[in-house]
């Protein structure tokens, strides 16, 4: 499936859709925590470090549906085509989403005390 | 083109999505407007840091503490609870979910891998197509895909924490600009010289062999002076990559075989802070 490209926002858009309803059926059920944190990365340099660290941050305060259009952007590198098929919304939609996920995230990093 | 009307470009300008009248506008504007200047160089450091997100693996325990919790959980806020009591619907839901998770992430890392590979290919191609016939605009792609820029060598020296290799002997090559690329594979170093003939040579220096760069253009192994050397025709120029000290360099421009041999000799001699470009 990963060579045929037409698959592609198909399987995009299955994951996605999962994705998004645990999202909403998560915040209707009780959240137990769980006492560990991601293995070490302190041999990193500390500036990549921490702005990674407070990315993820500004990412997990970010509404689902803009996070979800960013990191198929720019994690997966999907186009804005494939982005409209796989989120089922028009590409001017896409465009704007991630206007606002972007924005977002500058303002949230902002207050997070990186001067973007 | 006004701040408030770019608003609704600015996105698709930074993910090049935009047509060609539609971005000199917005270049036009950015040219003057150092607001907006300002915020499109804000996504670009966010896509930057995006880029070098990564998923830790899951510390050892994690998972046989999630299925410890569930087997624990008595609750049950759906009624999913039959009427002996069983909570194995739910578990087998849980188990389901975590399969699907599991196998999500599974095809993203293996997805993401080759994607970014195949991503890397693809504009290492277009960089090689334009070189010969104009390596200033061949120089460009590669710069934007990879947030290049220029740098000293002992600005490169700093950032990557080696020295860059220059030619120690053999021809006449004259340094004209050293940059550092931000590559999906590592952060590497270009060096373009002046070749005697006029003609421009890139030199790149990065951490592994990356046979994705050439990846749709037929290549050759050889062996060079005795070294081993991985060969790809760029039009009527070679590219050759070999392993030099801990690190590998790939030259773009050689004329032919006995150059790529003339020149990985004179790399091979001694790195940046002992020699110099002439």
């Amino acid at each position: 499936m990963a060579d045929d490209r037409s698959s592609r926002p198909w399987f995009y858009r299955l994951t996605v859709n999962e994705c998004l309803q645990f999202l909403r059926r998560e915040r209707r059920q009780p959240r137990e925590q769980l006492a560990y944190e991601p293995d070490d990365r302190s041999a990193e340099k500390p500036d990549a470090l921490q702005h990674r660290e407070l990315l993820e941050r500004a990412l997990a305060q970010l509404d689902p549906e803009l996070r979800s259009v960013f990191l198929l952007r720019e994690i997966e590198g999907l186009s804005y085509k494939e982005l409209a098929e796989a989120l089922g919304i028009v590409e001017g939609t896409v465009a704007s989403r991630l206007h606002r996920a972007r924005t977002e995230l500058q303002e949230l990093l902002r207050e997070l005390g990186w001067e973007l | 083109m006004n701040c408030s009307s770019l608003q609704h470009y600015l996105s698709a300008y930074h993910d090049d999505e935009l047509a060609p009248d539609e971005r000199a506008e917005v270049e036009a504007h950015l040219e003057s407007c150092e607001h907006c200047a300002a915020k499109l160089a804000a996504f670009r450091e966010i896509s930057r840091v995006a880029a070098e997100l990564h998923d830790p693996a899951a510390p050892l325990g994690m998972w046989e503490e999630i299925q410890a919790k569930l087997q624990r959980e008595r609750r049950t806020p759906y009624g999913w609870r039959n009427a002996a009591g069983s909570l194995a619907p739910r578990r087998l839901l849980a188990t389901a979910a975590l399969v699907f998770v599991a196998i999500a992430a599974a095809l993203g890392i293996w997805r993401y891998s080759s994607d970014e590979h195949r991503q890397m290919g693809i504009a290492f191609n277009r960089f090689l197509e334009e070189f010969n016939a104009n390596p200033a605009a061949a120089q460009r792609i590669l710069l934007a895909k990879y947030e290049g820029r220029q740098v000293s060598t002992a600005e490169a020296a700093h950032e990557l924490r080696y020295h860059p290799r220059l030619p120690a002997q053999g021809p006449t090559l004259q340094l004209e600009g050293m940059y550092v690329l931000q590559m999906p594979c590592c952060k590497c170093v270009e060096s373009l010289y002046r070749q005697q003939d006029g003609t421009t040579l890139a030199v790149f220096e990065h951490d592994d062999e990356e046979p994705a760069w050439f990846s749709e253009r037929p290549a050759i192994r050889a062996h060079c002076n005795g070294v081993p050397a991985h060969l790809v025709q760029v039009d009527n120029r070679l590219a050759a990559t070999w392993k030099c000290g801990q690190r590998y360099l790939t030259l773009v421009g050689a004329r032919d075989l006995n150059q790529v041999a003339e020149l990985m000799h004179c790399f091979e001699g001694s790195p940046a802070h002992s020699s110099q470009a002439r």
